[in-house]
Parts: structure tokens; sequence; C-alpha cells
């Protein structure tokens, strides 16, 4: 099977196993077409799509470029969070917006994914392991802010930024379109990006011809780290706007994830994924109230990335 | 007598392109012990996975008793077919017993753990094989792991049992042993099957020595008629009456390792004090049997493994402490041992694989000029030959002959001054191993070094201006031409 019917095929089962579990729902199938019919007729809600699609497109995008290398990180919902954070505390507490802020926030994530790259490249730790307890680590790090210093008022909560800091949708989707266009770039047009590629097909070839696994392990984890800290400063400016305490991390990073995989590891492919995650997400709120759990999208979402991986496995036998 | 396992016509072609087996007949009769030699890559691993039910032949077929024979490891052990693999599998956390108890539970027998346990037992004091039953796995050395493997076989291979390379892990008195437990199962009625490149064991096993070269069986001798001789010259071929070395003067010296001291990975040392050195303009051949330390010099020469010891000096510039790609650019070209994975990058397109490591060799850093690349990968290509259909395609859909022209061209293209080699013609057709024969021997005419490690014994002596063996990580010895096969044989085999 070729890797576009794979995709389509893929995303089909997913969408087919959704209408099935709606079978059990008082609306009934046909609501999932019926909703997202409505998404991408109504501007107000397409603009919600790309505001949820920016960031999961940005920290996929990075985490395709590591996976293509081999670093199979999952430590972008911590680095999101982080850098979201970090990005908050410039806007909401000192009033340092626009580009510092952004920048604060690359900064961060990127510093956080360097950890579980570090870790892989001098201990030789297993990345998803690794990123997977710094993303807990983050979450325990952001708890503890929001309830201590960066705690405003009564309850467990931050400043949240104001209205007119949100960033315009179509601006956020652009920064996305460019992100992805830029790693696309780098891994086809500059020798670290090709060694990358090198390197998670055959790590021997590229350790004996172009570069230490160091050199290309800290590159991918910082490439990737810095993608998902711009990712945070879009989840920030685009719909989380503020923090309070949470008992889990929100899972924008680990729809990146999936939408690096669904993307084939593509950072364009990445973006298409996320839109389409958004979609269905959005599709999703608006069945909400019709009694179907909130959840479904998640399911879809998962099946359509387990059923084209596999089906894409199968193929490649 | 009618054979207990036969095939015929075994071919065994891998997508790659290599073929391993091509058109093996073999017979297998109870109550003898045959002893399989050949050279790495001679397609000897291939043919027992064959015949055990671990792979299917691309033609030809296995019958055992005149049925088809098992079609999967499991289905084998249960018809009493067992291979005693190279390197121990078995499950770390579990104990002896349980490990033996899953294979035999595996292979259809129905036993508790006291059935088990007097297997194991019984076994184990009748045929001389002490193993702790109650031992975890994970806390015995590879002797004695090796050890339960053979047990298993004993237990499990009751008709046909396959032995591969069993004396690895083994010190020579157990291998003293191991010769005479092969013996007495065949003569209990099994049919043994040994698998060994040590000719000395193959001698002392074997009712019949089977000798494999370049994937078809070579020759078959009965006991009384082997000799060490007879045997030699299948494994390597004949050896040319008058071998031409490398015609120009060699000249300065432009490789150098001193005292190379590297821990092997089973514990103990892979090298022990290995020294040479090579002068351009000469191909300098490194014999030896595989695992006697020749993946090491390697991996220490080109930059992928640290020596305890010792230090490694190009154009008399040490570089021990420099990676693989601070040494390309002082004039080091690689042509390692496996081609995928290794030489290049399966995935990638054929110009990657090619303009990529001559690009990061030349310093190039950040940009990827498209044209150029492609350009200089089309002119490797052409210039070495290689039949393909387009760049853009990836580098797998080669053959192996192909991608070794392609690797061995690329590795030329820079104008090395000192060229490493494993086995370059390993697992080739005639004419693509006669194509990196001469492209080497065009290097050191123009004035590079080369350092040839290979098994392949006739090669060596074609083109080598001097032989060094390697054997258990010592140099024994040092050859120049006209070269005495035999010495250098006595050489490899050396302690």
């Amino acid at each position: 099977m070729g890797r576009l019917t794979s995709i389509i095929a893929g995303i089909a089962l997913g969408l087919m196993a959704g209408m099935i579990g709606l079978l059990a729902t008082q609306p009934g199938p046909l609501a999932l077409p019926r909703a997202l019919a409505a998404v991408l007729t109504s501007p107000g809600l397409l603009e919600n799509v790309a505001r949820l699609a920016a960031p999961i497109a940005v920290a996929g995008s990075g985490l395709a470029l590591a996976y293509r290398a081999g670093f199979i990180t999952i430590g972008s919902e911590g680095q999101m969070l982080l850098a979201s954070l970090a990005s908050l505390y410039l806007i909401a507490y000192l009033d340092i917006g626009g580009p510092w802020s952004l920048l604060a926030a690359v900064l961060v994530g990127a510093v956080w994914g360097l950890v579980p790259g570090l870790f892989r490249a001098y201990a030789g730790v297993n990345e998803v392991l690794s990123s997977l307890m710094l993303n807990y680590i983050a979450l325990s790090i952001v708890n503890y802010l929001v309830s201590t210093s960066l705690r405003e008022g009564a309850f467990t909560q931050t400043r949240f930024i104001g209205e007119d800091k949100v960033l315009e949708a179509p601006l956020a989707l652009g920064i996305a379109l460019l992100t992805a266009l830029g790693l696309e770039a780098f891994l086809t047009h500059t020798i670290p990006g090709a060694a990358m590629q090198a390197y998670g097909s055959a790590p021997r070839m590229a350790k004996t011809y172009l570069a230490t696994s160091r050199r290309i392990i800290l590159q991918a984890a910082l490439a990737s780290g810095a993608a998902a800290g711009l990712a945070g400063y879009l989840m920030l400016t685009g719909f989380q706007r503020g923090f309070t305490a949470m008992s889990t991390t929100p899972g924008y990073g680990y729809m990146g994830v999936l939408a690096a995989w669904l993307g084939l590891r593509s950072p364009l492919g990445a973006l298409g994924a996320a839109l389409l995650f958004s979609l269905l997400a959005t599709a999703g709120y608006l069945l909400q109230p019709q009694g179907v759990p909130g959840s479904m999208a998640l399911l879809v979402q998962a099946l359509a990335v387990l059923a084209t991986v596999t089906l894409l496995s199968r193929g490649g036998r | 007598m009618e054979p207990l396992l036969e095939a015929r016509d075994l071919w065994k072609i891998y997508p790659n392109g290599v073929e391993a087996n091509r058109g093996v007949n073999i017979a297998l009769h109870p109550g003898t012990v045959y002893a399989l030699l050949g050279e790495n890559g001679a397609g000897k691993t291939t043919l027992v996975k064959i015949l055990s039910g671990a792979e299917k032949p691309t033609r030809g077929e296995v019958r055992l008793n005149g049925a088809p024979a098992p079609a999967t490891p499991r289905q084998a052990h249960q018809a009493g077919v067992y291979m005693v693999p190279q390197h121990p599998t078995l499950f770390p956390n579990l104990t002896v017993l349980e490990d033996v108890g899953l294979t035999l539970r595996m292979a259809g027998a129905r036993l508790g753990r006291a059935g088990v346990r007097r297997l194991i037992e019984e076994a184990s004091a009748g045929y001389g094989l002490a193993v702790d039953p109650d031992a975890r796995v994970e806390g015995l050395s590879v002797g004695e792991r090796q050890r339960v493997e053979v047990l298993k076989g004993v237990l499990v291979g009751r008709k046909v049992l396959f032995l591969d390379e069993p004396s690895t892990h083994m010190s020579p008195s157990e291998v003293g042993s191991l010769v005479a437990l092969a013996r007495r199962l065949a003569r209990e009625g099994r049919a043994v099957f040994y698998i060994t490149h040590r000719i000395r064991e193959a001698l002392d096993v074997a009712d019949k020595i089977l000798i494999m070269r370049r994937g078809r069986l070579e020759a078959e001798l009965d006991r009384g008629e082997a000799s060490k001789e007879r045997i030699l010259a299948a494994m390597f071929g004949r050896i040319p009456e008058k071998p031409q070395p490398v015609a120009t003067r060699p000249g300065g010296e432009v490789l150098r390792a001193e005292d190379l001291w590297v821990p092997s990975p089973h514990g103990g040392w892979a090298l022990r004090g290995v020294s040479l050195t090579v002068r351009a303009g000469e191909i300098l051949g490194v014999a030896g049997i595989a695992g006697n330390g020749q993946k090491e010099l390697v991996e220490a020469i080109i930059g992928l493994a640290r020596p305890r010891r010792g230090r490694i000096l190009i154009n008399g510039v040490d570089v021990s402490s420099l990676a693989p790609r601070a040494r390309m650019r002082m004039g080091l070209a690689v042509v390692p041992e496996e081609r995928l994975g290794w030489a290049v990058a399966p995935g990638l397109s054929i110009w990657l694989n090619t303009a990529l490591p001559l690009l990061a060799r030349n310093g190039a850093r950040l940009l990827l000029r498209r044209g150029r690349a492609k350009g200089i990968a089309s002119r490797v290509v052409e210039l070495a030959g290689v039949r393909a259909r387009s760049l853009d395609q990836p580098v797998e859909t080669l053959s192996g002959g192909n991608i070794q022209r392609l690797v061995v061209g690329r590795e030329l293209e820079a104008g090395p001054h000192v060229v490493v080699a494993m086995n370059p013609a390993a697992g080739l057709d005639y004419s693509g191993a006669s194509m990196v024969e001469s492209m080497l021997l065009k290097a050191a005419a123009r004035g590079a070094g080369v350092l040839l490690v290979d098994e392949d014994l006739e090669l060596l002596a074609r083109v080598s201006s001097r032989i060094v063996v390697l054997s258990r990580g010592v140099l024994t010895g040092e050859f120049t031409p006209p070269y005495d096969v035999d010495a250098i044989g006595r050489a490899m085999t050396m302690r």
C-alpha cells in the first residue's frame, strides 16, 4: 500500500470508528460528518481550528525532525508548558510582549528539550523514558509556580494575558507554516539535516562518514525543543492565556507527537495532521452539548494514527 | 540408506541481491557427524537456517524423512530438529530449569517441573554437561550458557542436531569434550551437523567434511581422505602460481598503528598490542579467521572505537583522539564490511549517499547544494560503473555489487592517502569482486596506502604487497610474496 493511500485509509478508519462509537449516543453516527461540515463552513470556528492547529503543528514539525534523526522524544508536552509559562511571565507580569516573549519561549523550550538529548548523548539513557519523566517534572514546576510566586488572588491561578494580546488566527497559522517550511528546508537543503536523516536510518553510516552521534542527537533535541517552545508561545497566545493548577498536562504536545507520526515524520505532513486534529477537536466541542463525550475526537485521532502507522509498517515488510 | 534430512537445489537470494546459497544439494544420514567449513559469507549460516526451518529458500526444497521439512523453528523442534545458536539466546531472568522447560514445552513435551528437572539431571549426568537447574541464566558465564544450549540440543534435537560455531565461547578442553559429545550423539543415531571455521576441529569431529564457498558446496570429503591441505584448497580456491603484488614501489609511511589494545564486548581483549604500518603505494593484507579482532582493528583505525592503549597516526599525525570525520579529512577512506547500514544509509537516495560523505569530508558545513551534490554523485556513478536507473532511487534498490561499486568509487573519489577496507568483495559475484579488486589496486598505484582486512586468502594473495595474520587479537606472522598459503593458514590458527 502506498504512503498516501495508507494515510487516507488510516484517517477513514479512524473516522469510521468514531461514527461507530456515535451509534451508542443520542445524535447518532451522522452527527460527526454534520459537525465537521458545520466547522468547515463557519469562519469563526475555522479561526478556532487555526489557533488550535498552530501549536500542534509547530510542535509536530519539530518532532518530525527529531524522529527522522531517530531521536524519539515525547518531551514536547513539558517543553510547551514551561515555554508558555515563560511567555506568560514576560507578557502578563513584566509587560514585555511581542518578539521577546516569543524568544523566551523558544529558549526555554530548547533548554528543556536539550536535557533528554544530553542524557542520551552522554549516558545512553533512552529518550522516550527520560522525556516522559521530564514532562511530569515540568508539570510539577508549573503547578508549584502557579500556587506560589505566580499566584494571583484567592485561587491557584496565574494572571491571564489580555484579549488584546491574543494572536490573530491567520498569523498563528502563518508562523506554523513558516516553521514547517523552514524545517523541511533544513532537512532537505542542509548538510546537518541530511546527516540527521542518515543517522535516523543508519546510525553507523552517519557516525563513520558524517558526524558524531552526540552532535546529531543534541542538534535534534535542541531543534525539537525550540519548536516545542515556539508551540508553547502559540498555545499561550492562541487560547491558553493563563494557567490554573493542573492534575494532568493539557496534552497538545502529545498531539504534536501524533501529528508527527501521522504526517509521516515530515514537518509539512505534521502541519496537515495538526489541521485535521484541530478540525476533529472543534467538531468534538460542537457535539459535546449533544451528549457526545469530549474524548471522541481524541479517540478518532489516536485510531487514525494507529491505523496509518500499522498500514505503513505492513507495507514496509 | 535413506537420508534423514535432504535438500535439493537450494537457492537463497536476499532482497539486496546477495546470493547466499546457489544450488546446494545436501543429504544428512543418521549416525553421522558432518562438519561444515567455509569462510565468512560463504553461505554457511544461511544454509543452516534453511535446513533448520528458520528461513525459507528462494528456490529448492528441504525434506525430512521424505516429507516436506518443518517451516518454522517451533515445528522443527517438534520434529526433533534443533539448532544450537552460535551466541546463546536464553532468557536472562529465568532459571535454567524454567528456560529449558519452556523450550521443551514449545517442542511439544508435556512435563511438569519435576519432569523437566529429571530430564536435565539425567542429560547432565549422562552426557557430562554440568549445569545447575536452579541457577538464574543472567548469573551464568557465556560458556555456561552455551552448555545449557547444548543440553537443550541434546534434549530437543533427537533426530538432527545443528551446532553453529559451538566452540566460539569455549576453552580448548571444553571443545575437546564437545567433540566427543558430538560423536557420541551420532553413534546413538542422530545426524549431527557441526558448523565451524576451525579446520582442526572439523577434522577431529567429522565423519564427513563439507566445504562451502561462495554459496556452493565446493567439496565433500570423507574422514579418511580429508587433510588440511585439501580443505584449504577447497575453502579458498586455488592460489595462483604467480601472485601479482602491486608493482609500484612503496613510499613513505601513511598509516601507523602502535600497540593497540581494544577490549572485547565478550570480555577480555579483542586486540592485544597490535602494531602495523602501511606505506604509500602498497596494499597491506590482514589475513585471519573472522572474530579474531579484525572488526575491532578496523573500528579503532577509523575512529569508531577508542583503544584503551596505543595510538594511531595518519601521515605522521596522531589522530587517536579524533572523530572519524576528522580522520577522513586527513585523507582516510573507509570501505566497511557491511554495505547497507554502514557504508550507505538505506532509505536515502543514491545521490545523497554518494555526495554527503564526500561533502562532509571537504568541510561543507551548512548548505547542501543539490546541483553540485548530484554532479558529484553522477561522476562517481559513472566512473565506478554503477548501474542505476536514476540518482534519485533509494540506494538499497541497487544490487549488492552495484552498492559496493558505488561505495568504493565514492571512497576513492576524494583521492585518499589511506584506504581501510574490510571484506570488500564478500558476497559479490565474479565481476563485482574483480572490479573492487582492480579499484583497490588502482588506488595503491596512485599512491594510497591500502589496509585490506579480508578473510579471503586468495584475494589477499592476489593483491597484497605484504600479508600479516591476525589471530586472537595478536599479529602472528608477516609474509611477503610469493605467498606460502600453508604457512599463512597455520598462522591463522596460531594461539
